[in-house]
């Protein structure tokens, strides 16, 4: 009988605003560290999104230091994220081009979730003449002219391209768009891949970087940003009754995604299983998530299903916990739902308390830190968690972390229009199934 | 015995028509949807043609309200060829469940329409002719329409297509090349054949041929700027031109199409995908493509001689063209005399992340048909395949198995392999 084919985690990396080694950011993310500071883009002092999770300068420079300058030409900002945090995760498997030992890579792919690419408005001032009208004519004339960072410059998989060229991944190669479940999508995706024999590695994560003069505005036009003048740390609070919207952050997470006996016959070192993945689409309204969370149940409960174990199995939930009114309340309806008296009785917390949310991103970033969670047996706290709301009434870490042990945790990310992901990650035991 | 996935509906919209029968009709005549582009004005740009489709009207589609607001005309080709596979596959949401019904779609790069950020734009120029990045963030980004953000995410528009069919399993939004069609059909037939779903929608859509779009395809110098055609495989090489469409199939179990009673248009038999590229070349190298179709002929258990045609990716860029030649040639080395080549980019564009969906819709009709439309003859076209090529005329053949190439301008590639049922 053929056996099974089980997914292990082997590599992991990161770039947000708590920096770029990993261990490090764990131990800031354990310690309740925010990384939410005050914006400091340039000309930015009257945007009315203040409070922002920015990746350093000094971190930006040392990314840009290692990517060189043809990637640096050909990669703008979410990209050179994405190469650096791939980088991490590959170098962390042992599976750089030069060190691994001799492994198939045309049995080793990528999977990148990315976002919205506007960024800037240069490219329509630029053309607009003194009728106050844009000039499409010489807009098309001189059309190379456009802004370096334009939209007309970088297609959406330019960062699994770029990853995929430095580290000679030759395999299977995709990029996924589902808003803020784009990452989680693509983790759920590579873990299929590997599962069904597609593949026997795959780089999976996402990257994403809209600190910019549009995208500070796109989540207050849709009335779902934190605009509080608050002390920046304190802005974004998954679950407390004073949240008042999200809070907006960049960066990248990737993960090695490995066969279990490629990864066993190559000696690596294995973090945790993935366990199961489960989608889903509300099909309810673009604009808000349904507010029961029937979205959020069916995506849950397919992913159990998937990986076999029952609720009470489940000792962690990395929530989507957006710190908006809608999700938080929705989330935590489905999550009772799901479990019954056990969600009393589980941990949940949301890493953007910490980080912010790092939209096509954050499901790869939470995804790295739920698997160190099931590593490691520690839960980082959900921050900013001090006023108690009755319809959020789950034990979401306050504010310290805990030490518990984790058999298997589940990551939840809910995307913009109503589609939905989640993904199981559990202990790593080599004889069990 | 593993079950089988099958195609048991199929919806088109293209620059030759705005459901599959019409466009079906138009490439047997051997019509091209190619065209000077009228949309907008297109004097001060170097390519000035496209296929567009035209005639979708979001009011006869029901489309009203918000989903107007949000929603763009690649949105309206997504929703109108989706509800034409829903359609055609007689899914009832009464019988199947809606959470049992899958939704897969690759779509483009979504671009912004001027209009809509302009007044904000102005406002925050000052008098010496600035932008003011401090005026617009103090109010002037208030001119924009608090709705416009969600029509920057394309998976919103697709969203509104599950919206409107009721549709609520499995999904993902791959992007933004032909390739990424594949990909979505790819993890269709996985839901489908992993039970995860009874029935399950894939294809792509292409982005909207717009300012940025020409200009996107110029900046890499993909475009032919000196005439009006798309001409695949053409010596030299003389660059593409941008279509626009949407294809989408209903896939199901073999099982489950017996148990409906519904005839399969096509088995899918195998895929591949993978990636590489030379140099600075945009396109994926010979090595990937040839990896992609050997991966697919490996999955599908057939060797290059049970292929009877070939719908190639055959966009007309130099090095598309070039590897993608190189790639045929080579695994179909010994069996290239019986292959016939085909592809829809002459008559129907580039339609990119709708590309290869289109033409895995096409491809049924092939199979249903036993008939390949011609790609026309206006051209010369490279000698190593101009013998493969159906070029003057329709050409009636048994057709058992189709391989469908696809490519990305970033070095992706993916192949699919559509059978016929006995």
């Amino acid at each position: 009988m053929r056996q099974e084919r089980r997914v292990v985690v082997t590599g992991l990396g990161l770039a947000t605003p708590l920096g770029l080694d990993l261990e490090a950011s764990w131990q800031k993310a354990l310690a309740g560290v925010s990384g939410i500071k005050k914006l400091s883009l340039p000309l930015s002092a009257k945007s009315p999104v203040q409070a922002v999770g920015s990746v350093s300068a000094d971190d930006w420079e040392e990314i840009k230091k290692y990517c060189k300058a043809d990637r640096i030409k050909e990669g703008e900002r979410r990209t050179l994220f994405a190469l650096w945090s791939a980088k991490e995760a590959i170098n962390d498997a042992g599976l750089m081009p030069d060190a691994a030992q001799k492994v198939n890579r045309d049995r080793f792919g990528a999977i990148i979730g990315t976002g919205v690419s506007i960024n800037q408005l240069e490219d329509i001032h630029r053309w607009v003449g003194k009728n106050k009208a844009f000039d499409l004519k010489q807009f098309g004339m001189e059309s190379e002219r456009v802004h370096s960072d334009s939209i007309m410059r970088y297609n959406t998989n330019r960062p699994a391209a770029l990853i995929a060229e430095t580290f000679v991944l030759s395999g299977y190669n995709a990029s996924i768009t589902t808003a803020c479940a784009s990452s989680a999508h693509s983790i759920g995706t590579g873990y299929r891949l590997i599962k069904r024999g597609d593949a026997d590695m795959m780089l999976v994560g996402g990257a994403d970087a809209m600190i910019n003069p549009v995208g500070l505005v796109f989540f207050v036009l849709l009335r779902a940003a934190a605009t509080s003048a608050d002390t920046p740390e304190e802005v974004s609070r998954p679950f407390d009754r004073k949240r008042s919207g999200l809070v907006m952050a960049e960066g990248a997470g990737m993960a090695i995604l490995e066969e279990e006996r490629h990864a066993l016959k190559r000696g690596a070192s294995i973090y945790a299983e993935v366990a199961g993945y489960g989608s889903s689409m509300d099909a309810y309204k673009a604009t808000a998530p349904h507010p029961k969370g029937i979205g959020a149940q069916q995506s849950m409960q397919a992913a159990l299903v998937d990986s076999g174990l029952d609720p009470d199995e489940i000792d962690y939930i990395n929530a989507h916990g957006t710190s908006t009114k809608l999700n938080d309340t929705a989330e935590t309806a489905a999550i009772k739902k799901v479990f019954g008296d056990h969600a009393y009785r589980l941990s949940v917390s949301s890493s953007k308390s910490i980080i912010g949310h790092l939209l096509a991103a954050s499901g790869a970033a939470e995804f790295v830190l739920t698997t160190l969670s099931v590593n490691r047996d520690e839960i980082h706290p959900t921050i900013n968690l001090k006023h108690a709301d009755p319809k959020c009434d789950l034990d979401y870490v306050p504010n310290v972390k805990k030490q518990t042990t984790v058999r298997a945790a589940l990551s939840n990310s809910f995307g913009f229009g109503g589609q939905n992901a989640t993904v199981i990650i559990k202990k790593y035991k080599e004889d069990a199934q | 015995m593993q079950d089988k996935v099958v195609i048991t509906g199929v919806g088109l919209v293209s620059a030759l028509g705005n459901d599959l029968d019409t466009t079906w009709k138009n490439l047997l005549n051997g019509q091209s949807g190619i065209s000077r582009i009228d949309e907008f004005d297109v004097e001060g740009f170097h390519c000035q043609h496209g296929a567009f489709v035209r005639g979708l009207d979001p009011d006869e589609l029901g489309v009203r309200g918000k989903g107007g607001r949000i929603m763009d005309r690649h949105a309206y080709m997504l929703l109108k060829s989706t509800r034409d596979a829903f359609r055609y596959s007689s899914i009832d949401l009464e019988v199947t469940p809606p959470e049992r019904v899958g939704y897969f779609a690759a779509m483009g790069m979504v671009d912004y329409h001027v209009d809509d950020l302009l007044e904000a734009v102005i406002n925050a120029t000052d008098d010496d002719g600035k932008l003011n990045y401090e005026k617009f963030f103090s109010g002037t980004y208030q001119d924009i329409h608090p709705l416009w953000p969600l029509s920057m995410l394309n998976n919103i528009h697709f969203c509104q297509v599950a919206i409107d069919l009721g549709i609520k399993g499995e999904s993902i939004v791959f992007c933004p090349h032909s390739p990424a069609a594949v990909d979505a059909v790819m993890e269709a037939y996985h839901t489908v054949l992993g039970n995860k779903a009874d029935l399950a929608l894939a294809g792509g859509v292409s982005e909207n041929i717009s300012p940025m779009s020409l200009t996107r395809a110029s900046l890499v110098n993909l475009l032919n700027n000196g005439s009006s055609g798309c001409h695949p495989f053409e010596t030299p090489a003389t660059g593409t031109i941008l279509g626009e469409g949407a294809g989408v199939l209903a896939l199901e179990r073999l099982s489950s199409a017996k148990q409906r009673d519904l005839p399969a248009l096509a088995w899918i038999k195998g895929y591949g995908a993978s990636f590489g590229r030379d140099g600075e070349d945009c396109s994926p190298s010979e090595k990937a493509i040839s990896l992609s179709i050997n991966d697919a002929l490996t999955r599908s258990g057939l060797g290059p001689g049970e292929i009877d045609l070939i719908i190639a990716h055959g966009d007309g860029t130099f090095d598309g063209d070039r590897n993608e030649l190189k790639a045929i040639t080579g695994v179909f080395e010994h069996c290239i005399d019986d292959l016939h080549v085909y592809t829809s980019k002459s008559a129907l564009g580039h339609s990119l992340s709708g590309a290869s969906a289109m033409d895995m819709v096409l491809g049924t009709c092939m199979l249903k048909h036993s008939i390949i439309p011609a790609i026309g003859h206006r051209y010369e076209a490279d000698k190593r395949i101009a013998k493969n090529l159906v070029r003057e005329k329709p050409v009636s053949r048994e057709i058992k198995n189709i391989l469908i190439n696809s490519q990305s301008y970033e070095g992706q590639c993916a192949s699919i392999i559509l059978g016929k049922v006995e």
